[in-house]
């Protein structure tokens, strides 16, 4: 039996949009690029926000990866599936500026470092040993079930709101709610 | 402007082949994540958080509307594009 562990995505009605106007595109109407542009630069932009705290540098990499895409358009009949192009030629900028940077100066190191991990596995226990750095709060979250430890890092350390809780967790409010209640008494009766 | 992603989302935010995975999702790709997810049951709402970040759909920040139209002005321009559509 298949398990899904994560919600499969559907094709939508702008995926067939989006593969005419990339035809279109290549042929040579400068209109459906106009409208590529329409359709995915929030995309982008809500994707960089997570990965630069640079609004200037995330713009000049939105407006290279639409340039790049005008001067390459004759390439991009192999593209597979445009919205991963876009992110990943973001992602790729990005980084390559990053890089520019720290070579001037060490500002970005931090950034870099996220930007340039490529083993996931690797990055995952590296992060968590540096999340873990406090024996005692660490000790504390230990005693909670991973559910309500994931909840009440996202509610307290991380401040999300419920809402985002929710989404995340694929859980219902009063559910979210109860077990950040139920995960808040355990930590009160292990430190009492 | 502040990004203040949990980094352990980011790492796989910044993960080609799971942006695929998301994206446009092939067997291979689907086996490869879902073994890792077996394995780390843990990083489930964490890729789960990824991916609703890759479709928009989770706090969502958009270019307010004048920088979408000033950004497209500069590419088209560069691009030596004469009139915007």
């Amino acid at each position: 039996m298949e398990t899904n562990y994560l919600q499969k995505t559907t094709y939508s009605d702008s995926d067939t949009q989006t593969v005419q106007l990339l035809s279109n595109f290549i042929e040579g109407d400068v209109s459906a690029f106009s409208k590529l542009y329409d359709m995915y630069v929030n995309l982008l932009y809500n994707y960089g926000y997570r990965l630069t705290t640079d609004a200037e540098l995330l713009k000049d990499c939105i407006q290279d990866v639409f340039i790049k895409i005008y001067n390459k358009r004759t390439e991009l009949n192999t593209v597979i599936n445009f919205k991963s192009y876009l992110l990943i030629s973001l992602k790729n900028k990005l980084c390559d500026e990053s890089r520019k940077r720290v070579n001037l100066s060490d500002v970005a190191v931090d950034e870099l470092d996220i930007l340039s991990s490529d083993n996931i596995e690797k990055d995952y226990i590296a992060i968590e040993k540096e999340k873990l750095d406090s024996i005692f709060v660490s000790k504390m979250l230990d005693q909670l079930s991973p559910r309500q430890r994931r909840a009440i890092v996202l509610y307290y350390i991380e401040e999300k709101k419920y809402e985002d809780i929710c989404a995340i967790m694929e859980m219902n409010y009063q559910s979210v709610r109860n077990l950040i209640h139920r995960g808040i008494v355990k930590l009160r009766n292990c430190a009492a | 402007m502040s990004a203040v992603t949990d980094k352990r989302v980011i790492s796989i935010l910044v993960n080609d082949e799971f942006i695929n995975y998301v994206m446009n999702p092939t067997i291979s790709l689907i086996e490869k994540w879902e073994d890792l997810f077996r394995m780390h049951p843990e990083q489930i709402p964490i890729a789960n958080e990824a991916r609703l970040i890759l479709l928009s759909r989770l706090n969502k920040k958009t270019l307010p509307h004048h920088e979408v139209l000033e950004l497209k002005a500069r590419i088209f321009e560069k691009c030596g594009i004469s009139s915007l559509n």
